[in-house]
């Protein structure tokens, strides 16, 4: 008999949750591939290992991009190795829910599902990350209280409000962290005209980036190659410089943020500014964002325990409670 | 005599007749609300207590094997 599985398929990370077990997986979102053949040499950790340092024949991509499927084969191929890596064979066939965000089509809401009924599920259901996100981040969503929850993954952020274990107001943007890493390259090629790769700008994000100014700041060493000459070249960056590349942004999400608390009924306005708003995610990790927020909404925010698991943490509780929380997933509510 | 017992058949059938639309009411009148009970007690704190515990238990775990 298969155990059933909750997966948060995220552009930057991709959990999996197994009924009665917990966590089992948590892997970069990458694949590597040969390009001439067509097949997987890598996934994970592995593969992230190596972007930006494949020789021309492999190609290693992040399948979904903003939260939505780029390639809709070499998704099915991820979920595929995924669901094998967890232990789903031909013969035990799971029901899965997959956790996507809010603002995702009708043809990508069928791309996903189509995609993991391919790969060996039995039943696939599709629960929006930000209820997901609530529910994992332990938000008192069954009271008739107003619950805000930020997730800011790496394609997109999306503030919702939740009361009675429903949906009240939600805004989504197609923006991420993924983002600020893009505007971190693009930063670095023009003013100081080297190229860095993907992985670089975002290690220079972690170590030195930053939405609002924080008391303990230092600068950072970053190599890569002189767009001019093409030989290597290192250059010292400034907190300060990293949150002006990225101000475009930070400001994008948090008037986001702005956009929902607008939305939300009156009555709940009172709960937000008693109670605060959670920031789950990876891109909620980014220093001086809570502060950033709270200073442009006048409402404390809060970060959850666990930002980067809440979400699978949230679909794994309906895994458990499949019959009584099947009515939260998309296209049940409806 | 007759008359009595086709009265009697009539009342008969006349109260399973009301036996049974009540049995079909009445899940669907209550269904709606006891599923809405069902799905807030699923997501209450208590119900989602064991598998933050599990998971905490994991991490302790991982952390005290990793020292």
């Amino acid at each position: 008999m298969a155990r059933d599985l909750a997966i948060d398929l995220g552009t930057a990370n991709t959990l999996v949750y197994m009924k009665g077990r917990g966590i089992v997986l948590n892997e970069p979102s990458v694949i590597a591939l040969n390009r001439q053949t067509g097949e997987v040499l890598a996934t994970g950790h592995e593969a992230w290992h190596m972007i930006g340092r494949t020789p021309g024949y492999i190609v290693a991509v992040r399948p979904l991009r903003g939260g939505a499927i780029t390639d809709f084969d070499v998704t099915e191929r991820m979920i595929r190795l995924l669901l094998q890596r967890v232990g789903v064979s031909r013969f035990t066939r799971p029901k899965v829910v997959i956790c996507v965000p809010s603002a995702i089509t009708e043809v990508e809401r069928r791309a996903v599902t189509d995609a993991a009924r391919r790969a060996g599920a039995a039943d696939a259901q599709l629960i929006e990350q930000p209820m997901a996100a609530a529910i994992g981040a332990q938000l008192p969503i069954d009271e008739p209280v107003g619950n805000m929850v930020i997730d800011i993954g790496g394609g997109t952020s999306e503030t919702a409000v939740i009361s009675l274990g429903g949906i009240v107001a939600l805004e989504a943007v197609r923006v991420g962290s993924f983002d600020i890493d893009n505007a971190i390259q693009n930063y670095v090629r023009r003013e100081h005209g080297i190229a860095v790769g993907e992985r670089t700008a975002e290690e220079i994000k972690v170590a030195i980036g930053s939405a609002a100014e924080t008391p303990d700041e230092v600068e950072a060493e970053v190599s890569g190659r002189d767009l001019m000459m093409g030989l290597p070249k290192t250059v010292v960056l400034t907190p300060e410089e990293i949150r002006y590349a990225i101000d475009d942004v930070v400001t994008q999400i948090v008037q986001s943020v702005v956009r929902c608390l607008a939305k939300a009924p009156a009555e709940l306005a009172q709960d937000f500014l008693v109670r605060g708003m959670y920031l789950v995610g990876g891109g909620g990790l980014l220093r001086g964002l809570a502060e950033r927020i709270e200073r442009e909404t006048q409402v404390p925010v809060r970060m959850s325990n666990m930002p980067l698991e809440a979400v699978v943490l949230g679909a794994g509780h309906c895994i458990e409670n499949y019959d009584a929380l099947k009515r939260m997933f998309m296209g049940q509510r409806r | 005599m007759i008359v009595g017992l086709l009265l009697g058949v009539l009342v008969a059938s006349a109260v399973i007749l009301l036996f049974m639309m009540f049995l079909r009411r009445s899940p669907v009148s209550d269904d709606g609300i006891a599923e809405f009970k069902r799905h807030l007690n699923a997501l209450s704190p208590e119900a989602r207590r064991p598998i933050v515990e599990a998971l905490k238990k994991e991490e302790d775990q991982e952390s005290n094997d990793g020292t």
